[in-house]
């Protein structure tokens, strides 16, 4: 991907993300997230967990309930994200998706 | 029986088809102030909305967040939690916090109920009612986060009357008053945009971060909880700027216009937080440098503008310097705050040679140069009994209100000052990019309540510094040199006993 | 860094915060008093806003009525955000769940006669209703003057947007759901019998005294439509087995005696101001006497639902107990009502 420059900065490649709250939920999530995301990458700083991929995050239910042993509506992700880099493109009863319009 | 809808389709049933256009008033008299700033909409119907929180939702997790937070803050008071901090130092940021930043979550409370009453779209009016009891709640979690260092430690007592009056606290104030005062879609752009999406990890996110590495539990623990609020903000604010910038091509120009304006006020606002984040936290989660360079450049310039591109937009006016004061800003604030600190409400020290080491690392183009030569004067006086403070008061900028501290871009042993005559008076700004925003109404700041001018014109409760000071609301022990304060004592006597191994 | 805890008591150098010692002295505060005493700004504002030069972004101008201290009425159901939210999920889930039943029963394939008509005339309309009432209170809420007052109208809006919402809830129970929602639109803007109460909600959104807003509002309107409504005309649905509404409709009371005590409250410390209560008093009964006869006048015509079901309802007497019951809360307050509804005989 060539270099840009924007503003005497030059560009590297985007990326998107979630960051999640650091909780004993929140991490069996990101679990069900990096199956369904393999290239995903995980890193922690106190108190946050990020999520970042080049392309897209793809949040799916089924695999999440696989990992909490419950059922889980999509909307309980209100409570542990924290901030996310990107655009929502959907949020259904299914799963939930990240990506950048333009990609 | 009937059909069980998904939550697409409920959200839309909930939120859409339910306005409609007045019929026994006239329109523009119901709805007046989305048209004079020269916005043109189309079809609201292009509003989308990726959070589809209804009220019912919104109840639920909402009080599942606050029964979660308060639990929290219940147990920091119980177990007498102020104690782990890293060091009462720190708590002076978080004063900085209280009454520079919760007073502004309350502005936009107020505000989101003005854009949810005037702009006719129904997607906008559920989403920015939403945000606005979402600000009321950061208001008041704030306000009782907080409430257990009150009972312990100096500087927390006045919020609002502090924000109300105290110079360097007209900074925040002024700033969202601009916001609120312009009409309906300059604030969005303002506030849902620049403040929200293109500023907020860059002030929230290190904040919550510095506040976890410095053992501060409650805002911590509220900042994570307010931020998963601020997801939706976010939403609402890159939302905005798309449909504005959809709707017509004549509203790119004036989003433009906009877009250059609030970045840099918000981004002159921010350097209170450069000068935090580098000074006031004794436990350091990374440089101003650094979190500009991730959550502005990276996350920005790299994610989001090239987007906003195929609208015809360009990066804000002021990037580019915003870039080279990234080795600059932190020090040149911190240092004004460290030499008028006899009138703020908050304590300032010289940095500990280990921390002035850190910086050397961290800004190796400025601060062995300009900013340690400062700390060692400071520190010889010290070392003699005194304590350096500014003996006056400093010129603002007219429009950021911020002291005129700010060096040339391309020279940091240089003060930049501009000005403007305006109506037979001169005016004084601190960069181009103020003078700019001047220029573009001028009408608007002169009006401004500039804090210095203010207690010379005597309205600041006297014409001595302990009239001023008492009118600000400052009590013994929140202004000044932290060594040898209340705070520094209480701290140095209730770990005395700490076991050592 | 740990800290061993006990030998030592530390004593706090204050009690609460200084807005609150000064007020209430050295005592401890309540999270409800944390939270909205003092908070709202009150001077030195930098400009003038550009869509209303004659007022500051606050301005106790902006209402004819006013209280020497505007921290004098706090709300006697103490709700901040946090409380707030958890009031209104209980009462959420517990019509939840009896929507739930509602459906698990099936009660609604079978409610006889023509209930979808009638629903279509009264309650599909509400749901326009409730949202203009979003569109008064926002408009309270951001300009009423302190974070006492503000604050309950803040609440009051999202209740109406969450009032709109449930009645949506409902409907989507309903076959034809769609086509209901669109016809129930269709009904609230061209139906006769609804156009003086659309025509209501329009009006007051141009009043631009926020306290006379919530006294229509909120002492007016709501009340007597809800009494004739969701009181009055349950009975009715009951007598006719439509069962499954009634969960509606009690939610609605329960939340109009809820809003009730804070808009009771709020005109209490208006009429007891040492200052202003005797000029309180005179406007807030010119209000009253003013807008009484138009709100009477969009609701009556609400008349033609009675008709509607296969046992009717005797509107006449419910219109006389529902504007009996606006009287009695104003008596209360000790207020003139000035109902065109003849006293009830005996």
């Amino acid at each position: 991907m060539s270099a840009t420059t924007i503003a005497g900065h030059t560009a590297k490649e985007r990326f998107i993300g979630v960051d999640l709250q650091d909780n004993e939920e929140a991490r069996r999530i990101v679990r069900a997230i990096v199956r369904d995301n393999p290239e995903a990458k995980v890193s922690q700083i106190p108190g946050l967990i990020k999520v970042t991929c080049h392309h897209q995050l793809d949040i799916k239910r089924a695999t999440v309930e696989q990992e909490l042993h419950h059922e889980w509506d999509t909307q309980e992700f209100n409570l542990i994200i924290i901030s996310y880099v990107g655009d929502i493109q959907e949020w259904d009863d299914d799963h939930i998706l990240v990506k950048w319009n333009t990609d | 029986m009937a059909k069980k809808l998904g939550l697409r389709e409920t959200y839309a049933a909930m939120t859409r088809g339910v306005n409609w256009t007045p019929s026994y008033v006239k329109e523009e008299e119901a709805f007046p102030y989305h048209q004079f700033e020269g916005i043109k909409i189309h079809d609201w119907d292009k509003w989308e909305d990726p959070f589809r929180m209804t009220v019912d939702n919104y109840w639920k997790y909402q009080a599942e967040k606050d029964r979660r937070l308060y639990a929290v803050l219940d147990s920091f008071s119980q177990n007498q939690g102020h104690l782990n901090i890293s060091d009462a130092r720190y708590l002076n940021a978080i004063k900085i916090f209280l009454q520079g930043v919760t007073p502004l979550e309350y502005m936009a409370h107020r505000h989101f109920m003005f854009i949810s009453r005037y702009i006719p779209g129904p997607g906008t009016r559920m989403a920015a009612l939403c945000q606005s009891i979402d600000e009321l709640r950061h208001t008041q979690i704030e306000i009782h986060s907080m409430s257990p260092y009150n009972k312990y430690y100096s500087g927390f007592h006045s919020m609002r009357q502090m924000h109300d009056r105290v110079w360097y606290l007209s900074v925040p104030k002024s700033y969202f008053d601009d916001a609120v005062t312009a009409g309906p879609f300059e604030f969005l752009t303002a506030i849902s945009f620049s403040f929200e999406y293109l500023l907020t990890n860059l002030l929230f996110v290190p904040f919550m971060s510095g506040a976890a590495y410095n053992g501060d539990l409650p805002t911590t623990t509220f900042g994570f909880s307010a931020q998963s609020d601020e997801s939706r903000h976010m939403t609402l604010g890159l939302q905005v700027i798309k449909f504005l910038l959809e709707q017509d091509e004549a509203n790119v120009p004036i989003v433009q216009r906009w877009l250059d304006k609030w970045f840099w006020r918000g981004y002159r606002l921010n350097a209170l937080v450069a000068a935090m984040m580098d000074y006031m936290l004794p436990k350091k989660v990374m440089s101003w440098k650094e979190a500009f360079e991730l959550y502005f450049e990276q996350q920005m310039l790299d994610g989001l503008f090239p987007d906003l591109a195929r609208y015809g937009i360009k990066p804000p006016m002021g990037v580019e310097q915003a870039i080279k004061e990234k080795e600059k800003i932190s020090h040149e604030v911190y240092w004004t705050l460290y030499s008028f600190g006899f009138a703020a409400a908050f304590n300032t020290w010289i940095p500990t040679a280990s921390e002035q080491d850190w910086m050397t690392q961290k800004y190796p183009e400025t601060f062995d140069k300009y900013y340690r030569p400062h700390f060692e004067k400071a520190q010889k006086i010290a070392d003699q009994g005194g304590r350096f403070f500014m003996l006056g008061l400093p010129q603002l900028c007219q429009v950021c209100q911020i002291p005129m501290l700010f060096t040339e871009p391309d020279d940091p042993g240089k003060i930049c000052f501009r000005s403007t005559t305006y109506q037979g008076e001169k005016y004084h700004f601190c960069s181009d990019g103020c003078k700019q925003i001047f220029e573009w109404e001028p009408q608007k700041y002169v009006q401004s309540w500039l804090p210095v001018h203010e207690i010379y014109k005597g309205n600041c409760g006297g014409p001595t510094v302990p009239e001023v000071l008492a009118w600000y609301g400052i009590q013994p022990g929140d202004n000044g040199e932290y060594q040898g304060s209340v705070d520094q004592q209480n701290w140095a006597n209730w770990h005395k006993d700490l076991a050592t191994v | 860094m740990s800290y061993d805890l006990s030998p030592q008591v530390i004593e706090q150098r204050r009690l609460a915060y200084d807005e609150l010692t000064r007020r209430f002295g050295q005592r401890e505060a309540t999270r409800y008093e944390e939270g909205t005493i003092g908070v709202q700004h009150q001077e030195n504002f930098h400009y003038r806003p550009m869509w209303n030069p004659d007022v500051e972004i606050y301005d106790p101008s902006m209402t004819r009525l006013k209280l020497t201290d505007w921290y004098s009425f706090l709300d006697p159901r103490q709700y901040y955000y946090a409380t707030y939210n958890q009031a209104r999920n209980k009462t959420m889930e517990n019509l939840e769940s009896q929507l739930a039943y509602v459906s698990e029963k099936g009660m609604l394939d079978k409610i006889a006669g023509d209930w979808h008509n009638i629903f279509l005339a009264y309650l599909l309309p509400l749901r326009h209703y409730e949202y203009g009432g979003v569109t008064t209170m926002t408009y309270v809420a951001r300009f009423a003057y302190g974070t006492s007052i503000e604050q309950c109208a803040s609440f009051n809006a999202f209740d109406k947007m969450g009032n709109s919402q449930i009645i949506t809830k409902f409907a989507l129970m309903l076959p034809n759901a769609d086509q209901l929602l669109a016809d129930g639109k269709k009904a609230w803007l061209e139906d006769a019998h609804l156009q003086p109460l659309r025509s209501m909600v329009e009006h007051s959104w141009l009043i631009t005294d926020w306290a006379e807003a919530i006294i229509v509002q909120n002492l007016l309107l709501d009340p007597l439509l809800y009494n004739l409504l969701y009181q009055e005309f349950d009975r009715v649905a009951l007598d006719n087995g439509a069962l499954a509404v009634t969960f509606v409709h009690k939610y609605m009371s329960d939340w109009l005696k809820d809003n009730l005590r804070w808009t009771n409250a709020l005109v209490e410390a208006f009429l007891n101001d040492e200052q202003h209560g005797e000029a309180n008093r005179q406007a807030i009964q010119q209000i009253l006497d003013g807008w009484r006869p138009k709100v009477e006048e969009s609701v009556r015509p609400l008349a033609a639902i009675f008709e509607m079901p296969r046992i009717k309802g005797n509107f006449e007497a419910s219109w006389q107990q529902a504007a009996q019951n606006v009287d009695q809360n104003l008596e209360r307050l000790g207020l003139n009502t000035a109902s065109e509804a003849p006293a009830m005989a005996g």
